[in-house]
């Protein structure tokens, strides 16, 4: 009998010591397990403790949060209220106010009709998706511009703030995937001129900065054109950063398409599976989930790149805090916006990234 | 008996084929009947595997022909693709779709008019290797064998005129590997379709084929029924590749060749000519020493299974000569035995000049 009791009895003296359990295990093994982690850890917490209370105490302990104008501001903190007032010029620019209801119906529908594609059991998510893809588009392009229905025309050099910024950004994306996917094909084609031009695309808009090609597309594109043409600035801005992400993408999906084995090929093909069906049910599925990380990777890329857009003239969110900071009224507040400012490309990249991690575990079929 | 459809031979015509100037293939021609399995055996690098690839159409005929029935895959000039060509095909790695769970990848290569005819047809196949209840499983949660398997239903889902298997077993071992075999086996034959299998194993190439057809350094040096391949092999180099076999060093005097445990009787060579005596273990029977006979001292012994190999030094011959005897008879380390050789396990070959 006496063996059991030492199990039966919880406080006999073999329960593990004290120091390996719990939180001060826990620390022990995490924080405090060698000399360099010590240090590293004493260090670590020097720093965060000189820099984080005082930015407390500055952005929410001494800020202002109320009121309607500078005078509200009272010196010791934050003043927030320059980012109240400036609020709806952040978010819409220029765009009429009487008009900004479409921008926001278009972005209602956007959310609303992706809310299916994260329920599991929801059936008819590839309709959802051609609907999101083709139908989408076009349905924004018309309340964005307007013209029709009654719906006065709004031009795009109104256009601003965060809604231009994510539609730079949104179109960017949604179009150099597939381009970029049919450059990393033509790259490895068989066929010598495709695999040529494909090359000579990806190399070219890989080898200049989005500066010079932003600048390229504003300024020295309409010399080309004949007199009277037009194109509008947006458009050009739109195409100049589309196919610069394209050209990264198809890098991205190229190496995603060496990782296959050449058995995949082989056994696609000995199925009776044609080039693109082989592609597009074999060999991209398995590629673009390889690469879910360098494809998000550019996306966060491109969508911080979109602030580069503000040197052709056109008010991005980014763009617009600078118009805002060189307010009359509110100069000397460009801490206030740029805090602000990194706060909210922050939190669109973060969505980015663990919106990545949500797909690489949905598509997770190997053991891993 | 659901999939039996196919009835057309492949053949393959004076195939040639070089890598980078160096030849791989030299002229092979084979015909593969209805229902009938071919193995192509040779050590590796002897061009096996580049003749399956030709006639998958993986890769490219440079020189020769390549039918089915009587449609003509490639020839010099044309070329079907692999996806047009109604080949099966099972790899050695068997390269499912890992994306894919079980029931999908065997569906794929499937063309049917309606799902519903597709469906039957890719649970038929599956039935067939008894995998209908792993339908919903990912490749990577089976089995080695089960995954072999699932190459197979792949393979023969979409109903194909040929099916070639390159090395369908080398990533299986031992006792699975026999399993696996018999299982594939009678399933092609189920199957009726013309068959040709890779393989480096003249094991499996005896349990599986109708026909062996022996390859070397690009060349078929023998192509026949196991039992003739094996008991009347053409060259030493096939006499060697069949199964673990004895070589001596000899000449020819009085129509025999004389060797260091005596003269074997050979016809159609000249006196003094250099030969190979090859003798397989089993040819050698051990007994009680008599005058006569050349006299051997059991150097070995390992109990292998179902016999036992023994090794035993003749005086005249350098190397230790590996005989198998029967697991009931006991032999002593250091005996002295007589030897006698059946000779219908011993081959005589004039020395080949290696290039």
């Amino acid at each position: 009998m006496s063996q059991y009791n030492l199990i039966d009895n919880p406080n006999s003296s073999n329960r593990p010591p004290v120091i390996n359990v719990g939180i001060i295990g826990w620390l022990r093994h995490n924080l405090f397990s060698s000399w360099t982690n010590t240090v590293l850890t004493v260090v670590a917490a020097g720093i965060i403790y000189s820099l984080f209370p005082p930015l407390f105490q500055w952005a929410i302990l001494d800020a202002d949060w109320s009121g309607v104008s500078r005078e509200s501001c009272t010196g010791k903190g934050a003043c927030w209220v320059f980012i109240k007032t400036w609020f709806w010029h952040l978010i819409f620019g220029l765009y009429p106010v009487d008009e900004r209801w479409r921008v926001v119906l278009a972005f209602g529908i956007l959310i609303v009709a992706s809310i299916p594609l994260f329920i599991p059991w929801f059936k008819y998510k590839a309709l959802v998706g051609v609907f999101l893809l083709i139908g989408f588009p076009v349905l924004a392009y018309f309340l964005f511009v307007g013209d029709i229905l009654g719906m006065p025309l709004v031009e795009t050099p109104l256009w601003g703030g965060l809604f231009l910024t994510l539609v730079i950004a949104g179109c960017g994306i949604v179009l150099s995937l597939p381009l970029g996917i049919l450059l990393a094909l033509a790259r490895r084609s068989s066929m010598p001129v495709l695999r040529g031009l494909s090359v000579a695309f990806i190399e070219l808009w890989r080898g200049v900065p989005l500066i010079t090609v932003l600048f390229m597309a504003s300024v020295m594109f309409p010399l080309f054109l004949p007199e009277g043409v037009n194109f509008d600035k947006l458009l050009r801005a739109l195409i100049a950063v589309t196919l610069f992400s394209a050209a990264y993408m198809a890098e991205v999906v190229r190496g995603g398409l060496q990782a296959i084995p050449r058995g995949q090929y082989e056994a696609a093909q000995s199925v009776g599976l044609s080039y693109w069906r082989m592609m597009t049910f074999v060999i991209l599925p398995q590629a673009l989930k390889h690469v879910i990380p360098g494809i998000v990777n550019s996306f966060i890329a491109l969508f911080k790149d979109t602030t580069l857009v503000a040197i052709i003239g056109l008010f991005d969110f980014l763009g617009m805090l600078q118009v805002a900071r060189s307010d009359p009224d509110w100069l000397g507040f460009a801490p206030e916006g740029y805090v602000f400012g990194g706060l909210v490309f922050w939190i669109f990249c973060f969505g980015m990234s663990r919106y990545s991690q949500y797909l690489e575990k949905e598509f997770r079929t190997e053991s891993q | 008996m659901g999939l039996v459809v196919a009835q057309k031979d492949l053949k393959l015509e004076s195939v040639t084929h070089a890598y980078d100037g160096k030849e791989v293939l030299n002229n092979v021609s084979l015909d593969v009947g209805v229902g009938e399995i071919i193995c192509l055996l040779g050590p590796s690098g002897c061009g096996k595997s580049t003749l399956l690839a030709i006639a998958s159409g993986i890769q490219n005929l440079q020189k020769g022909r390549v039918c089915v029935g009587n449609r003509v895959l490639a020839d010099e000039r044309t070329s079907l693709p692999p996806e047009d060509r109604k080949i099966g095909l099972v790899f050695q790695d068997y390269a499912l779709f890992p994306h894919l769970n079980v029931f999908e990848n065997v569906a794929f290569g499937i063309r049917s008019h309606s799902a519903e005819q597709k469906n039957a047809k890719a649970f038929g196949a599956l039935e067939q290797v008894r995998l209908s209840e792993m339908a919903k499983f990912y490749p990577h949660m089976l089995s080695g064998g089960e995954q072999q398997r699932v190459a197979l239903a792949r393979a023969l889902a979409p109903e194909p005129d040929v099916m070639l298997l390159d090395e369908p077993f080398a990533s299986l071992d031992g006792r699975l590997r026999d399993n696996v075999r018999e299982e594939t086996l009678a399933i092609l034959r189920e199957a009726g379709t013309p068959t040709v299998v890779v393989t480096h194993d003249p094991r499996e190439a005896m349990l599986m084929a109708d026909r062996i057809a022996v390859m070397r350094l690009g060349r078929l040096v023998q192509i026949d029924t196991p039992k003739v391949i094996y008991n009347h092999p053409v060259s030493s180099f096939v006499a060697r590749l069949m199964s673990e076999i004895n070589m001596l060093k000899g000449f020819i005097k009085d129509k025999s060749a004389l060797t260091g445990i005596g003269a074997v009787s050979a016809t159609g060579m000249y006196d003094g000519q250099k030969v190979e005596v090859l003798i397989r273990p089993q040819a050698i029977c051990l007994r009680e020493p008599e005058n006569s006979e050349p006299i051997a001292v059991i150097r070995g012994c390992r109990v292998v299974g179902s016999y036992n190999r023994v090794e035993i030094e003749v005086a005249n011959v350098e190397s230790l000569l590996v005989v198998h005897t029967a697991v009931e008879e006991t032999v002593t380390i250091g005996e002295q035995v007589g030897i006698v050789l059946d000779l219908s396990q011993v081959f005589v070959f004039a020395e080949e000049v290696l290039d």
